[in-house]
Formats: structure tokens, C-alpha cells, sequence
């Protein structure tokens, strides 16, 4: 039976405790948290004082999350999965499918499940496994991309007039079919790139870096191409080789956008693949 | 022939075989950790050393029971492992196949010539 601290006792920040006991295994919580919080008050407290114990005892419940302990059950990954969606396509409906919230928020989200995502890199080894993974997303992201050139270039879009459309107070991007239907095959690239990463390795990590893996092999590819057009164009002066060029003039603008796009998406994606390939796994060692 | 232990697996199993301190002979997750730093000679995440207690118990090499707590865990308990046979014939069997590997290998090495 676990004593509860006393408001004398000196102890590790009270979020610190909670978040450790959330992320370990309930066999566990007890167990481990008690070894932590018995070194906290031994050694690092009397040998660093309190704010760098504090620091410290936040590193050990990293430390814990990053291991294979970290084991949330697969009915609440399926459970979080489903709410994060809903609350984005929510979101995404009320603002009329504009961006939903500002980019600094938007950004700063993206950056923490990136970051989160790249600690599973460790040697050069992992960057091979992601490339094999994440191949096959990145080309046909470029290939969404190619498609989207291709259609402009065989039919050219009035772009004054789309930029004027965008000003209007009725805008949406569903009047805009050539926007939103780039938009949502992307998506849904990442979102199953990102469920293929989770669902292969029980891990959501694997999930985000390998939708983010995707936007930037697809980037690149698409860079590439563009590239080869404008250089074609130049050489043979081909009229749809340098239109084909031109339609591809603002995808450098594309990457950082889509790799913060991915990080999301492949996020949400990886969820659902932890919690249906965690439930697979389960079943399978019950059998 | 078993399956083969990594380093990490083998310090881990070590430090339960023969602890080198008063601390580590009380096998509990934070003396285990001491006990391996002090073998690899370097920092190590708590976070490793537990998650490599869990598969070495799942692989039957270790068992593990549950201590009451004292008042310094605010009583929470204390999770105190043993090494099994299995895991003693484990790390035998590491041993040996280093031990063949470098049969009939000089040191200091040197490279081809």
C-alpha cells in the first residue's frame, strides 16, 4: 500500500510523478517510481540541491518514457487516435478547411511530435530502415505532386483569379477541387505512412519520423523533376517541358509546410497503427 | 543453443550473479543500475536497465518478488530480482562463445599485413 507524501517530505515535482506513473506498466508504478523517488532523496538531493534534482528527476522519467516501457495500452491509443482526429477534422470544418489555428501554435505542435519522433534515430543503420520504409510514400507523394503539375499544365489555372478568390469573405477550399484533392491525397499519405511506421514497430515514433521521411523524400523528388524540367526547357526550348517547369516554380515553398504537415498527420496515423497493431499483437500472444 | 546475450543483457545478469557492492547485493532496480554503471564504467539510463530486467524475466533468466517499501519510498514496495539457473547456463554460454571466437587470437592485435 503506498504511503502518500507529506507536505514535509521533500519530493520530485508533483507533474514530474504523474506523467512517470501514467507512461509505466501498472506492475510497475509502485515499483519503479518508488527506486526514483528513493534516489531522489539519498543522493541527488543532498549532492545537487533542489532545482538540479528536480532537473534530474525529470531526465530519469524521460529516460523511462523512452525505453520500451512506455506502454499505454492499445485501447487508449485507438481511443486518443479517434479523439485527436475528430478534434482536427472539427476544427478543420469550422475554419473551412483555411489553416484551423495559427501557424506559431501550429508549428510549435509539429516540432515537439518531430523532435519526439527523430529520438528513435540512434546510428546510420536507422536512417537505411526509415529510407526502405518510407520509399514507396515518398514517390507517390511526388507523384500526387506530378499529377497536380501535369493537370495545370494541360489545363492552365486563371491564377489572378484564384488569388482574388482567396481575398473573398465566401472562400473555401472545396471550390477549389485542384487544392483540396492535392491536399487530401497527401494527407492520407501520411496519415498511412504514419500508421505503416507504428503498425510495423509498435511504436508511434516510427510513425511520425516515417510520414515526415515521406513529405521529404516526396519533396526532394518532386525538386528534382522540376529541376530536370526547367533544365530541359532551357536546353531544347520545349514549350511543355518549361511549362511543366513553371507549374512546379512553387513547390520549393512546399517542404518546411509539409514536413510540419506530415509530423501531425503521420502522428495521428501512427496512433491508430500502435493501437491496431498493439491489439494484433496482443491477440496473437493470447493464441 | 539459447538464444545469445547482448552486453547489456550479460552486465545486467552479472551484477545479480556477483555484485560488487553492499547495494548491489540488495538486487533491486536503483542497486542493479549502480552495479552495471560501475561494470560498463559509464552513465546509464534508468530507463535501459529496467526495460532489459523486463525481457531478461520474460526470457526466464531472472525472476523477480515484491519487498515491502520503507518510509524513505514513502513505503512504496520494492521489486527485488534472482538470477535462474537458466540465466546462470545463459551467461555460461556467452562466455564460451567469446571465448571461441578469440581462441588462437594474439594480443595486441594487428591488421593484415
Amino acid at each position: 500500500m503506498t504511503k502518500p507524501l507529506t507536505a514535509h517530505d521533500p519530493s520530485p515535482p508533483r507533474w514530474a510523478e504523474y506523467v512517470l506513473r501514467l507512461v509505466l506498466k501498472p506492475r510497475d508504478r509502485d515499483t519503479i517510481s518508488g527506486d526514483l523517488l528513493e534516489e531522489y532523496r539519498e543522493v541527488a538531493l543532498p549532492t545537487l540541491g533542489p532545482l538540479r534534482a528536480n532537473v534530474w528527476y525529470v531526465k530519469q522519467t524521460g529516460s523511462l518514457m523512452n525505453s520500451s516501457r512506455l506502454s499505454l495500452p492499445s485501447s487508449v491509443w485507438l481511443t486518443l487516435a479517434v479523439v485527436v482526429l475528430a478534434a482536427v477534422l472539427f476544427l478543420l470544418v469550422r475554419s473551412d478547411f483555411r489553416p484551423p489555428v495559427p501557424l506559431a501554435v501550429f508549428a510549435s505542435v509539429a516540432a515537439v511530435l518531430g523532435m519526439s519522433g527523430l529520438t528513435v534515430m540512434r546510428s546510420t543503420a536507422d536512417v537505411g530502415t526509415l529510407w526502405r520504409a518510407s520509399r514507396v510514400f515518398g514517390v507517390l507523394c511526388s507523384a500526387v505532386f506530378m499529377l497536380r503539375m501535369l493537370v495545370d499544365t494541360v489545363a492552365p489555372r486563371d491564377v489572378v483569379e484564384a488569388f482574388l478568390a482567396q481575398s473573398r469573405g465566401t472562400y473555401s477550399e472545396f471550390n477549389d477541387p485542384r487544392r483540396w484533392l492535392l491536399g487530401a491525397a497527401l494527407a492520407m499519405i501520411f496519415v498511412v505512412s504514419g500508421f505503416w511506421g507504428a503498425w510495423r514497430t509498435g511504436d508511434v515514433r516510427h510513425g511520425t519520423v516515417a510520414a515526415m521521411a515521406t513529405s521529404v523524400i516526396g519533396s526532394v523528388l518532386t525538386l528534382a523533376i522540376v529541376a530536370l524540367g526547367m533544365a530541359l526547357s532551357l536546353m531544347i526550348g520545349a514549350g511543355v517541358a518549361a511549362a511543366f517547369a513553371f507549374q512546379g516554380g512553387g513547390i520549393p515553398m512546399a517542404p518546411p509546410i509539409l514536413v510540419m504537415i506530415s509530423a501531425v498527420l503521420g502522428t495521428i496515423g501512427a496512433m491508430f497503427g500502435r493501437g491496431l497493431g498493439g491489439t494484433r499483437r496482443e491477440k496473437a500472444s493470447t493464441t | 543453443m539459447a538464444e545469445s546475450l547482448g552486453p547489456f543483457e550479460q552486465a545486467v545478469l552479472l551484477a545479480l550473479l556477483q555484485p560488487r557492492t553492499a547495494l548491489g547485493r540488495e538486487a533491486y532496480g536503483r542497486a542493479i543500475l549502480k552495479e552495471v554503471q560501475l561494470r560498463l564504467e559509464r552513465d546509464v539510463a534508468a530507463g535501459a536497465v529496467y526495460a532489459t530486467l523486463d525481457r531478461l524475466e520474460e526470457k526466464g533468466l531472472i525472476s523477480s518478488e515484491l519487498e515491502s517499501g520503507t518510509v524513505v519510498r514513502a513505503g512504496r514496495p520494492r521489486r527485488r530480482y534472482s538470477i535462474n539457473p537458466e540465466g546462470v547456463q545463459a551467461l555460461t554460454d556467452a562466455r564460451d562463445t567469446v571465448k571461441r571466437l578469440w581462441a588462437g587470437v594474439r594480443s595486441p592485435l594487428r591488421g593484415p599485413a
